[in-house]
Order: structure tokens, then sequence, then C-alpha cells
């Protein structure tokens, strides 16, 4: 009767320390929103983390993007020939990349590279004291540093999946026409008729907005609730990565879902 | 004004959590331009008294007045205007890691003030040369020593000339040398500034050296205090074990503990 009682108590204050936690996620995420103000009035402030979650990530995404688009024209081409229809393979490629592989890898390879630096640095910034020190000196730390880190999340985002969209598409360019000999004419003029720009592109940078809203909300959260010890910072730099690649899928399954009902 | 006190605490009481008390019923003052030094064991609760003074900790009893003002129920709003006219140096320093030593100085300038570039980059230099590290301007906090950073991290601290300067274990890690400077700056400055000053510390010796008041905490309580020249003279036990550093007295060897032979033998687990 004590092992049950016990357990359920266990199960309890589990469930409720993560009701807890989702509270105080929520409310930070309000915060971190009303100091919007700070983060674009000191504009130099959301540019330099632009910097480093955006133009540090350049690298990883364009290649990615590249070699994304590539495996996609070997693939689709494949697929195509069988059925007489190589020359659709732009608007294959394209489609493919800007209504989902776009956004969405580029913002799982986002949260790895850009997300769990920010989730480092927030936690170590916590664990050395620097955010008590700032809060000390009158400065509140979610308007000077967390603002600024998320906003410039959340405007890189979509900025790197265009470029990782755009990357693909000349990866697919370069494995269909150059390598593999389909028309060029076909390939870009079947593209430009088929992808529409307010269902597909649109639709794709709508999603990495979100994208870029869930995964730096999470990076800067974890970093800001990290325990301040270095296996705490360990954990919640793991947390954001495995949390926010989760919800990058499950968000876009809704996305798709309302986006693309079989039209 | 000049019998006036910057701080009172009275019937303070702290707790995280119902079932241990860390601070109990803590009176004191700290008097303008005296610097008082709070001392105690390590985990005593030293450092829980100083975030309560600052605001960053509500107190679960009793009440905290600084410059007159009861920090207890303040909005962050009105914290955040009191905490402009005090500083804290804390243990480690806790410089910016991102910023150079001049932009760390210069940061509460720049946040707070709407002063230009130029009369910034005097002040900080000036205040730089204040702790003799005007030449290390341009180094990043991983550039400096342990001594060399808690010196910068106490010219950020004056950065506004405030008029309540809270040190939290400042001469924790040092070699004797930086921890003579350290001592001495703390004094100089607070006369020069016309300040007033708290020092959470164990060390006694170098403590001895340059305030005017002490206080002993033990268990969260207030069990000594006195001027330094009293201090040296008390025979209380605790003070005295305290002071010559004694290992063993009123504050136990052991962690309490089962009897040593029922650990041993297994009785202590049935």
């Amino acid at each position: 009767m004590t092992r049950v009682a016990a357990l359920l108590i266990g199960v309890g204050s589990r469930v409720t320390g993560m009701v807890w936690r989702l509270g105080f996620a929520a409310r930070f995420f309000w915060a971190t929103l009303r100091h919007t103000g700070t983060a674009f009035r000191r504009f130099d402030l959301t540019v330099r983390e632009l910097y480093f979650a955006g133009v540090l990530s350049l690298i990883i995404i364009a290649v990615s993007g590249l070699f994304v688009g590539m495996v996609l024209g070997l693939q689709g081409y494949e697929t195509l020939a069988r059925y007489g229809s190589s020359e659709a393979l732009g608007v294959l490629v394209a489609l493919s990349l800007v209504r989902e592989l776009g956004p969405v890898v580029a913002a799982l390879l986002f949260a790895s590279r850009a997300g769990s630096a920010i989730t480092a640095e927030i936690g170590l910034m916590k664990a050395t004291e620097q955010l008590d020190a700032m809060e000390m000196m009158a400065v509140d730390p979610v308007a000077r540093v967390v603002a600024p880190r998320f906003w410039g999340g959340v405007l890189s985002m979509p900025l790197l999946a265009a470029l990782f969209s755009a990357m693909g598409i000349f990866g697919g360019y370069l494995v269909g026409v150059v390598l593999i000999g389909v028309d060029p004419g076909q390939f870009w003029s079947q593209m430009q008729a088929a992808v529409d720009f307010g269902h597909d592109v649109l639709n794709g940078v709508i999603k990495s907005v979100v994208f870029g809203i869930a995964v730096t909300w999470i990076a800067v959260f974890e970093g800001y609730d990290a325990p301040p010890t270095a296996e705490g910072v360990s954990r919640a730099t793991t947390r954001t990565v495995v949390t926010s690649s989760l919800a990058i899928l499950a968000i876009d399954f809704v996305l798709t879902a309302f986006m693309f009902r079989g039209a | 004004m000049a019998e006036e006190n910057i701080v009172e605490v009275s019937d303070l009481s702290f707790s995280y959590d119902a079932a241990r008390a860390v601070l109990t019923e803590i009176s004191l003052v700290i008097p303008r331009g005296k610097v008082v030094a709070i001392m105690g064991g390590s985990g005593c609760g030293k450092t829980t008294l100083l975030r309560l003074i600052g605001g960053a900790l509500r107190p679960t009893g009793g009440e905290v007045r600084v410059f007159g003002q009861l920090v207890n129920q303040m909005t962050q709003d009105e914290l955040f205007d009191l905490r402009r006219r005090m500083s804290m140096l804390f243990q480690f320093g806790a410089l910016f890691t991102d910023m150079s030593t001049f932009d760390n100085v210069a940061f509460q300038m720049r946040e707070h003030t709407a002063l230009p570039e130029a009369i910034i980059r005097d002040l900080v230099l000036m205040k730089l040369h204040a702790v003799g590290l005007r030449g290390a301007q341009h180094l990043m906090p991983a550039e400096l020593s342990g001594g060399m950073a808690r010196r910068v991290a106490l010219a950020r601290a004056i950065a506004l000339d405030p008029e309540l300067m809270m040190y939290d274990e400042p001469f924790a890690g040092l070699d004797p040398i930086s921890l003579g400077v350290i001592g001495q700056l703390i004094r100089t400055l607070n006369d020069a500034l016309g300040a007033t000053s708290i020092v959470v510390t164990h060390d006694v010796q170098e403590s001895l050296k340059i305030v005017d008041y002490i206080y002993f905490i033990s268990d969260g309580r207030i069990v000594a205090q006195g001027a330094p020249a009293q201090v040296k003279a008390s025979t209380a036990p605790f003070v005295h074990q305290f002071v010559w550093g004694e290992a063993d007295g009123p504050v136990p060897f052991h962690y309490p503990a089962p009897q040593y032979r029922d650990d041993l033998t297994g009785a202590a687990a049935q």
C-alpha cells in the first residue's frame, strides 16, 4: 500500500513539476515578448545575435542544402524517369524544398547549431552569476540578454530556410541538368509554372517563422532555466536540441495539415 | 544625518523550504560611511543575507530597510530604482565574458546614462586607474588573473558611484598580495566615495584590518558582534574558535551523524 502511495506521489509531483515548468515557460515567453521594444530600439544588440545565430550558421545551411538538393535530384530523376516525366524534376525538387525540406531541415540544423549555442551561453552566464550581476545593476537580463537573442533567432530562421531551399534547387539543377542531362528549359519553366508563390513559397516562409519562434523560445528558456552547474547546463543544451527537434516535426505536421489539405 | 543607518534589518527570517531555516530573527544596522563585516562559516547564510538586502530574495519574516525604504514589498521597477544607488561585488567577479575589461566597466554607464562616449571613456579610465588596471582595458575577462578580475569587477561596481557597496566573499581564492590590495581598495574606495560597505567574508585576519564593525552569524543567527578590537579580545567560545581558526569548538568538526561504532557495525542502519 505504501509503495503504491509512494508511486502515486512520485507521478503526481512529476506531473505538477512539468505543468509548473510549462507555466513558467509561457510566462517567460510573455516577458520576452514584452521586451521586444528593447530588442528593436537597441538594434545593435539584435544585429550581434543575428550574426551569431544567422551568419555563423550560413555554411552548414548552405552545404546541407546543396547536398539535400543533389540527393533529391538523383532520387527524383530515378522515379520520374520510370514514368517518362523526368522533365518534371525541377517541380519535384522545388516543391519538396520550398514546402517541406527547406523549413524543416534548416530548422533542425538551426536548433543543433544555434539553439544549443544560445542555451549554453545563457546557461553559463547564469552559472557564473553574470545574470545575477546584471540584475543587481538594475538591468533586466530578459530585456538585455534574452530578447535580442530571441529576435535574432526568429529573424534568421526564415532567411536561412530560404537559403537552404535556394541552394537545394541549385543542387538539384547540378545533378539533374548538368550531370544527368535533363533539359534546362523544361527544368526551369515547369518549376516556374508549378510553384505558386502564395500557396507554396509563402506557406514555407510561415513554417520557418513558426519554427524560428519555437526553436529560439525553447533555447532561451532552457538556458535561463538551467540549473547553474556544469551538469545542469549540459543537460539543458541537450534538452534544447531534443525538444526543439521534436517540436519542429510535430508543428510541421500540424501546419502541413492546415496548409495543404490535399490541395 | 551622520548617524543615519543605510541598512536596517529587523527580525529577519528566511528559508527556502519549511523544513530548514537559513536565517532566523536577524537584526542588524549598517550606519552611513562605515565598513561592516558579516562573518561566519561557509553555508551559514551570509550570502543569503546579502541577497535579501539587495532584494534578490524575499524574506519569510521580518523586514529589510535600505535608505529607509522597505525592500520586502517592492515591485521590480522600484527595486531597480533602489539598485541604482547600490552595487555588489560577486564572489568571482561575474564579469561579462563576452565584453572587454573596458566595456565591462562602461556597461552601467551605457545602460543607465545618456553620457557621450568620450566622457564614458574618461570615466572608465578613471575607475580602472583607481584599481590599478588602466593598462588592462583591452583585455578580455579570460585573459585576467583571479585577482585582476576581482579588481575589474570592483571598478565596474563603483562605475556609478554607489552609496552602498556590498561585497560577497571579496577575499576568496586570492594570493596574499591580491588579498591585501583588495582589502585596501575596499577601505579607500569606501572613504573616497563617501559610501557605506557591507563585506560578507570568512577571512578574519584581512577583514579585521579594514572594517569598523563585525557581526558573526552561525546557524542563521547573529551570535556575536563588536568592533575589531573587541572581537580580538573576545572570550566568547564561538568568536574565539572563529578568529583563531580552531578545528573544534562550538562549531563541531563532525557533521551530525549516528554513533561511529553503530555506523561501522551496521547497528545505525537498523
